[in-house]
């Protein structure tokens, strides 16, 4: 053989072949059935979760549970399918078309449907942590299912509970139990006085105000002077927000709650007599917060403190700062329920 | 002592695949020294392992560089199996190995394009790339990527690839392999090929030791070493291979050792495809890594190590990859000194250089 | 008769000057159509190098000095008057002297630049002249020892065509044609790819309104070129030579293309080698032979 152009064999070849490209993208593109084009929603099936939104390397997801909207942007999104994987209601899935490519970032956003009726028979919408019936068995696979790790179950000690605040509500649980025995809400064995979706008030509310100030749905009404607790619970979407938010850790989600528990303890909490206000202004350096009247030592600015500058003491309504740790963020100034905090200045 | 200049090689120029400055010491048309400047790309890929969780930092080890993807991605999982200590189905191990070889034979043919477009040889190029797009259709249809493929997770592989696509990857193998011993053979054997290739960057074997060379750049100057036998990972130890190696050093040699990797790469698929068990994909695992591990994988480039530091958080402390490329730049430098202008091309494209994983 | 031959020398010149653009361009444009085809491709249009030479008239004027788009004019003016002292059928070494003349002034063009790209094309460009003169010269030489004129007329008209007694130096001229063509494996100084170390060499600096101008030289000189080829063809005498030497052209044409698909680029001590070794020594050899055998 030749030891110079040897390619002209093939080079002739290919001349008197048709062409291998195609003209994309007048000529479509043909793509496998397992190629990864674009997220796709079943928008009936998401709960707003949020799990795709945390997991997304390229943060290219955002899930608004106030407004019900599950939004993507095409142009962020990495096609890794790490949502897809993730999602425990398995609404999400890779269609095989490409986003087609344009000149303009593109976030496409989709309404996600409120339930209506919810999963249980009972009244009210169905509770939204799961429940547990008479078959159980304690095989613990809810458990090894649940997305955020809320069920904890013992084979040997037969016991099962869940953590309404870490709960979201998905349902996994439900559809993954053998025995079929988990139901969202109330079921049938629940008393109809927790059939609501709504948070159960237990003891030790001091009407701080928090929960209500945390509600996104705005569903939860605090008087602290009247001393009154009350919930909507038409308007409540079960999130358990107010749970997590509560300092006291008074309010539960559906029926684990004790229903039987008085709503309205009404704790006779002197409101904060820091009387020496001015006193205590005067001597305070600048630039720290500043305690006013309506105090209700409720100690959510001790527990939002970046730098645990505060101190509260409900007992003994004690409120005090560290003026050296302070860091002057104002974090404990806006988290305050009552608004009874400012910066000295 | 003639006039001595200095050009600018890079970062932008077309025939770099990737950007790297070098700055060219030059006599007349000789290189007297060569030095480089590196970070273009630098995307900072190893501190984003303290914002994304272990479970999704993968998908950003995948993504440091599109060659290399897949060994990268499955060297990253590999870490936090052994870490956790997961032990995975035997099938995905196969079915890694089978992706990793795949892996090597579109890089090789990606590097001979490139090689054949920097000495001017435009079609045999364009020839070379049209047989990876088979592999990269193969790719496609098995893992629905045809670059990155995100087919990898902890305790195993989230796809399988059945006995018939798998006996058909096998088949596309078998006709691809006229083609490719027509293309390889006008490197081997082509005489303008020849004159740019022999006797062009020699790399001593002493040389190649002393300076860390890895790879076929080191297989390219008589040291037959691969970590894959080496340090057995995946399914290696149950196949049949042999290093490939070649003793004279220069460019012709460690284009002989490439193109016989990649007849040995569709060996060793055949080899796998054979073998493969029946049985489960993933193993199921729960909780966080907490320890460290290193592990060792050979690149088409070159041996790779990847160490990771885990805490028993939802970050991993360190994830750390000493890449090929950056072993073999010194090398690289080495070659290039007396060289002649003509050939920088050739002996920068000769260590097969991947800049988005050295600098990630 | 003499009034004849002004005539058709005018025609010669006026026909060249206005469709020798044309003509090239459809040639660089057919060029382009066939490598896309022998790599597997579609290619361009075939007009493509008329819409890339008006867009880059369009283009906005930086000149790297002043002094450049004088050298570039030049360069295409010298190439100009190749081609008009060519057709008008006067003295072929003129015409190759005129074509030196062009090309070192567009080697002084690129010398104009501060820029290293450019030097060392301009360097490069000078080596390749160094390859192909000889061998230019040495055609210009053998059609005098072949039909015992230096004209294009008195060659044309000579009583058999030259490729009769010149069949070694007509392989020599295609051997060393890549290199006046920018073509594999002799495109060391310039090539249309800019995948080279030198990135575009000679016309690295050059942009807009020079670098049209450069194409369009480019083409003068291609329809210039392949006047040559057909030379040694055409022979008035016998009416079907000039059929034949059309197509001679045009294979020509092509086999240059399939060339330069088929071969890597080669550094210039090999270059040097082969074109001294190889293709002097057949243009010398067939020189010597035929000067003695007449």
């Amino acid at each position: 053989m030749s030891k110079v152009l040897r390619f002209a064999g093939t080079a002739m070849k290919n001349f008197f072949s048709k062409p291998v490209t195609t003209k994309y993208p007048f000529v479509p593109c043909e793509y496998t059935p397992a190629t990864r084009g674009r997220v796709v929603i079943d928008v009936d099936n998401c709960v707003l979760c949020g799990s795709c939104m945390r997991h997304c390397p390229s943060l290219a997801i955002t899930v608004d549970r106030d407004k019900r909207t599950w939004s993507i942007q095409r142009m962020g999104c990495i096609q890794c399918a790490d949502c897809v994987n993730n999602c425990p209601k398995n609404c999400l899935s890779m269609g095989n078309q490409y986003f087609e490519p344009g000149t303009e970032k593109v976030e496409e956003s989709f309404e996600i449907p409120a339930k209506a009726g919810g999963a249980s028979a009972g009244g009210g919408g169905g509770a939204n942590i799961p429940v547990k019936g008479d078959d159980c068995v304690y095989c613990g696979l809810c458990a090894k299912k649940c997305p955020v790790e809320a069920i904890t179950v013992d084979r040997a000690a037969k016991s099962w509970a869940v953590d309404a605040g870490a709960c979201v509500g998905c349902g996994t649980c439900v559809d993954s139990c053998p025995k079929k025995c988990l139901t969202m809400g109330g079921g049938e064995a629940a008393p109809a006085a927790a059939a609501s979706p709504a948070p159960v008030h237990g003891d030790g509310c001091v009407y701080c105000g928090a929960c209500a100030g945390s509600c996104p749905v705005a569903a939860i009404t605090v008087d602290g002077d009247a001393k009154t607790w009350a919930v909507d619970a038409g308007s409540c979407v079960g999130c358990g927000t107010c749970v997590s938010t509560c300092p006291n850790e008074v309010l539960s989600m559906g029926a684990a709650a004790a229903a039987a528990a008085a709503p309205a303890a009404a704790k006779a909490v002197d409101p904060a007599a820091a009387a020496a206000q001015a006193a205590i202004e005067a001597d305070l350096p600048a630039d720290v917060p500043v305690q006013l009247d309506g105090c209700v030592y409720c100690g959510v600015c001790a527990k939002k403190c970046p730098v645990d500058a505060i101190t509260v003491d409900r007992e003994a309504k004690a409120w005090a700062v560290d003026a050296d740790t302070c860091v002057n963020c104002g974090t404990c100034v806006a988290s305050c329920p009552k608004k009874c905090l400012k910066m000295n200045d | 002592m003639g006039n001595r200049s200095v050009i600018p090689f890079g970062p932008q120029h077309p025939v770099l695949p990737e950007p790297i400055h070098l700055d060219l010491v030059i006599e007349d048309e000789k290189v007297v020294q060569a030095i480089p400047n590196i970070g273009f790309i630098h995307r900072g890929l190893e501190k984003l392992v303290q914002k994304r969780d272990f479970t999704d930092y993968g998908y950003v080890v995948e993504r440091i560089c599109g060659i290399c993807s897949y060994i990268h991605g499955m060297s990253y999982y590999e870490v936090i199996e052994h870490i956790m200590g997961i032990e995975i189905p035997e099938r995905a191990k196969y079915l890694r190995t089978i992706w990793s070889e795949m892996s090597r034979v579109h890089s090789h043919l990606l590097w001979l394009g490139l090689l054949a477009d920097g000495f001017g040889f435009e079609a045999l190029f364009y020839q070379c790339w049209r047989l990876r797009e088979k592999v990269l259709d193969m790719f496609e249809a098995s893992t629905g990527g045809r670059v990155v493929f995100s087919v990898n997770t902890i305790g195993g592989v989230l796809k399988d690839m059945d006995s018939s696509m798998l006996k058909s990857f096998v088949d596309i193998f078998q006709d691809m392999d006229k083609e490719i011993h027509k293309c390889c053979d006008i490197f081997l054997k082509d005489y303008t090929v020849e004159t740019r290739l022999k006797d062009v960057g020699i790399l001593t074997k002493e040389n190649a030791v002393l300076l860390g060379a890895v790879g076929p750049t080191m297989r390219g100057s008589g040291i037959a070493v691969d970590t894959r036998k080496k340090y057995s990972y995946a399914a290696y130890d149950k196949l049949d291979f042999e290093p490939c190696v070649a003793y004279e050093g220069d460019s012709f040699a460690r284009c002989l050792v490439r193109i016989e990797e990649l007849y040995q790469s569709i060996d060793l698929i055949r080899q796998a495809v054979d073998k493969i068990p029946a049985g489960d994909i993933i193993t199921p695992y729960k909780g966080k890594p907490n320890g460290e591990f290193m592990f060792r994988a050979e690149q088409p480039r070159g041996e790779a190590i990847y160490y990771g530091k885990a805490n028993g958080t939802n970050h991993l402390e360190r994830f750390r990859i000493r890449t090929p490329t950056f072993a073999n730049i010194t090398p690289m430098l080495n070659i290039l000194a007396g060289a002649q202008l003509a050939d920088v091309p050739i002996l920068v494209l000769t260590i097969d250089p991947c800049i988005s994983c050295t600098e990630r | 008769m003499a009034n004849m031959t002004f005539i058709w020398a005018v025609v010669g010149v006026v026909a060249y000057i206005i469709l020798a653009p044309f003509v090239g361009g459809l040639l660089a444009g057919f060029d382009r159509k066939f490598t896309a085809h022998m790599q597997g491709r579609k290619g361009p249009p075939v007009l493509q190098p008329f819409f890339d030479v008006s867009k880059l008239l369009k283009k906005e004027i930086t000149v790297v000095n002043k002094g450049q788009r004088f050298l570039v004019v030049c360069f295409l003016l010298f190439i100009v008057i190749t081609g008009c002292l060519f057709f008008a059928g006067l003295d072929l070494l003129m015409c190759f002297f005129a074509l030196t003349t062009a090309a070192i002034f567009l080697v002084l063009a690129a010398y104009s630049a501060h820029s290293a790209y450019s030097h060392m094309g301009a360097q490069r460009e000078l080596l390749q002249m160094l390859c192909y003169e000889p061998i230019i010269l040495l055609i210009a030489v053998g059609f005098y020892v072949a039909t015992d004129s230096f004209a294009v007329t008195g060659i044309l008209h000579g009583t058999v065509s030259p490729i009769v007694w010149l069949p070694l130096l007509f392989i020599a001229f295609v051997m060393i044609l890549p290199a006046k063509l920018g073509k594999s494996p002799f495109d060391i100084s310039t090539s249309h790819h800019a995948h080279q170390e030198i990135v575009k060499g000679v016309t690295t600096e050059l942009a807009g309104g020079n670098l049209a101008m450069v194409e369009i030289a480019h083409w003068y000189e291609d329809v210039f070129l392949l006047g040559v080829i057909f030379l040694f063809i055409a022979n008035m005498n016998h009416w079907w030579t000039i059929i034949l030497g059309v197509i001679v052209c045009l294979v020509v044409y092509f086999i240059q293309t399939l060339i330069d698909n088929t071969c890597a680029r080669v550094k210039w001590n090999e270059m040097l080698r082969f074109t001294w070794l190889v293709a002097i020594a057949l243009g010398v050899t067939n020189v010597i032979l035929v000067y003695y055998l007449r």
